[in-house]
This record gives C-alpha cells, structure tokens and sequence, in this order.
C-alpha cells in the first residue's frame, strides 16, 4: 500500500518503473532464495535415504560376516569334538593301566593300535588346519594353491576343472591372496553345487593397475542383477560372504552370462597390492 | 574472479575522481550491486551443490548471503535510476522508501544470521561435551529385599 502511494504520488513515469524493477527484484530475490531452501532440502533427504540403504547393505554384510564366521567355528569345534576327540579317546582306552599286566606281545599291539590312531588324530588336526590356511598357499602363493584345489576337484572325476594364470610374477600381499582364495573356493563350491556344470575354467590377467580373475562354467550360473538381488537378502550367506572379501579388496566382482548363453562368466577385479 | 574485483577497483578510483564532487556515483554503484548479486548467487550455487549434510539455513553464511541479495538486488533499481532524478523530491521520497525498507529487511536477515550462528554454537557445545564420570558418586547396589528399602 505505501508503495503503491509512493508509486502514485511520485507520478512520473521513472519513479513508477523503479518502484515495479524493485518488486521484481526483490520477489526474484526469495524466488532464488526459496529454490535453494527447498533444492537443498530434496537433495539432504535423498542423500539420507541413500545414506540408510547404504548402512543397511553394510549391516546385512556385517551380520553375514559374523554368521559366517560362527558357522565355521562350529563347523572347526564339530570336526575337534566329533572327529578327533574319539580317536583320542580310544588311543586313551588302548594305553589304559590295565597295559603292565598284559602279555608283551598285547602290550606291543595296543602301543601300535594307540600309536595308528594318534596318526590319524594328527591327520585329523592338520586337514583342519589346512581348511583354515592352506598351506601351499602360504608357500608358493595363490596360483600354486588355485591350481592345487583345482586339480583335487579334476581328480574326482565328476568335472573338467583347469587353471592359467598369465600375469602373476609378483605375488600380491597375502591377506589379498587369502580373500582371493576364499572367494574362488566359494563360487568354485557354488558350481559344483548348484550348476551341474561339465568345466571350469579359471584365467588370471592383469594390467598396470589391476589383476582380473574370470571363471567359465558351462552350467546354470547367475548373473549380476540376481547376484545383487540374493546379495540383499536374508539367505544367501556364501554370495554375502563373497561380496564382503571383495569390498575389503577394493575390488568388483561381475557375474555375466555368454552372449551365445553357453557359458557362464565371473570376473573378480582387483587391485594390485604387491608384498614385495 | 580477482580480475573483476581489481578491474572493478581501478574503475570506481577513476569514478572518484572524473565525477564532479555532488554528482552520485550511481554507476559504479550500479555495477557493485549487479557483481554482488553474481557473486552471492554463485555462492548459493556452490553451497546447494556441497552443503548437503545439514539443511542450509542452519548456516549463518546463507543468512548474510540472502541478507546482501537482498540488499543489492533491493537497491538496483534505485540505484540506477539515481543519476538523473535525484533531484527531484518525489524520487528523493521514493529513494529513501525503497533504501529503508531493503534496508531494514537486510538488517532482519543480519540478526537471523547471528541468531542462527549462537544456536550452531550451542548446538556444538552440546554435541563436544565431555563426559566426565565421577565414579565415586555410584552408590553401590541395595537389594531391596534385604535392606526393605532402606
């Protein structure tokens, strides 16, 4: 109202245009102020939706983790209690007090039959201990090791399973190798599993940067939507577990099929981190 | 950007002294306000692109900045329309409408900035507080049962 007097009462056409180029700056001025408000507003709750998905992936991974984690040890404890506690236990019976007052060729027998089975209680231990940290690898290194486990799957008979590294001169850190290692005994478990493949095949390439692990099967594999799909929920533990070793490895992990749907792909990416 | 500002400088010194002494310097005026507009536009600009944390108008800096819009975009028009009619009481009347109320509302705007700025600190004071656990002041355990309460 006062401007409009202001407006009125000035009269001339100068003053009128003054008065309307200030009120539409000024309007412009909380139009622009307004959008930012309200822009940013949009763009702050977007980032925390994504945000919450982002902790809730994190979560499932974590809670797979320790799921995993438990079921090994149980898995270890089961082998102790089940395997190796009642070979020990008859080497105990066959090494009782009663021994001094056998006959020597007795005594001589039950010290043997204790000794066997204290042998297979030790290659009882050193299976587990190899389930846990396989040797070779440790060793020799992961080609060594890949190699070793897929020649132990091709001696079975069941499945042709072959591997070639083309770029491996230097051995990257053990920790990686170890994940590597687990990720490819996992999917490798999968096939066998739930494929029905007939081969699998594992390359190994790298370039400056990166080295690439690709596994070809020829059976009913799955590709990355529906690896992302399982990966979210609540079953699924060995794809969780893979997805969690490869993000502690910075790497990528790709399920493809064949454009000619023969075969399957899984290409593991990841970074090089030398030992040495 | 420093280019501007130096560019901007060298020409209001020669505005100074070319102008005659009661003349209003109107046209390095008018080219303050359009270059703080850009400016603070452009600043707005950055703070929606990177400022996503918290909501905007918690910052003080969004309240100075709107409080300057305002201010310059308000005054633009009187601004530019100075140098001919400021003579004349009718636009001395409106001038001084126009400059009080841009003015004014900037200074609201000044005061929601400090305002905001003092609420940010004892928001921060309340986040950083330490905590200290005096842990003598525990009082051990009482069963109920046994002490009836006591």
């Amino acid at each position: 109202m006062i401007f409009l007097q202001a407006a009125t009462g000035a009269g001339s056409g100068s003053n009128y245009i003054m008065l309307l180029g200030t009120l539409g700056m000024v309007s412009l001025t909380l139009g622009i102020v307004f959008f930012v408000i309200f822009h940013q507003r949009k763009v702050t709750r977007f980032n925390m939706d994504l945000k919450k998905l982002e902790e809730d992936k994190q979560q499932a991974l974590l809670n797979a983790s320790i799921k995993f984690q438990e079921e090994e040890r149980n898995r270890i404890a089961a082998d102790l209690h089940d395997d190796v506690g009642p070979l020990l236990a008859t080497a105990r019976l066959y090494l009782n007090e009663n021994i001094i007052n056998q006959e020597p060729a007795a005594q001589l027998q039950s010290i043997f039959s204790a000794k066997q089975i204290i042998d297979d209680a030790i290659q009882l231990i050193r299976n587990i201990s190899h389930s846990m940290m396989p040797p070779t690898l440790k060793n020799f290194g992961l080609e060594s090791a890949l190699s070793d486990l897929f020649q132990k799957i091709n001696g079975s008979g069941n499945l042709n399973a072959s591997v070639r590294f083309h770029d491996y001169r230097t051995r990257i850190k053990l920790e990686q190798e170890l994940h590597i290692f687990r990720v490819v005994q996992e999917l490798v478990n999968n096939i066998m599993k739930h494929s029905n493949a007939g081969f699998i095949h594992l390359t190994q390439n790298a370039n400056a940067t990166h080295s690439y692990f690709r596994l070809h099967h020829d059976g009913q594999g799955i590709i990355q939507t529906e690896f992302d799909r399982l990966n979210h929920t609540s079953g699924g533990l060995g794809l969780k577990n893979i997805a969690s070793r490869v993000k502690v490895l910075n790497g990528r992990i790709l399920f493809e099929i064949d454009p000619s749907h023969t075969y399957y792909k899984v290409t593991i990416e990841v970074p090089k981190e030398t030992n040495f | 950007m420093p280019i501007a500002i130096l560019g901007f400088i060298i020409y209001s010194v020669y505005d100074y002294y070319s102008s005659k002494p009661l003349d209003v310097p109107y046209m390095p005026l008018v080219i303050e306000c359009f270059f703080f507009i850009l400016v603070i536009v452009f600043f707005m600009y950055e703070k929606i692109q990177y400022s996503v944390s918290s909501p905007i108008y918690y910052l003080p800096s969004f309240w100075i900045s709107v409080a300057f819009l305002l201010y310059f975009s308000g005054n633009f028009f009187a601004f530019l329309f100075s140098n001919p009619a400021y003579n004349s009481p009718e636009f001395k009347e409106q001038f001084t409408l126009i400059y009080s109320t841009v003015t004014i509302m900037k200074n609201i705007f000044l005061c929601t900035a400090i305002i905001t700025n003092s609420n940010l600190i004892e928001n921060d004071k309340n986040t950083n507080r330490r905590i200290d656990m005096d842990l003598g002041a525990f009082n051990q355990f009482t069963n109920p049962l046994t002490h009836n309460g006591k």
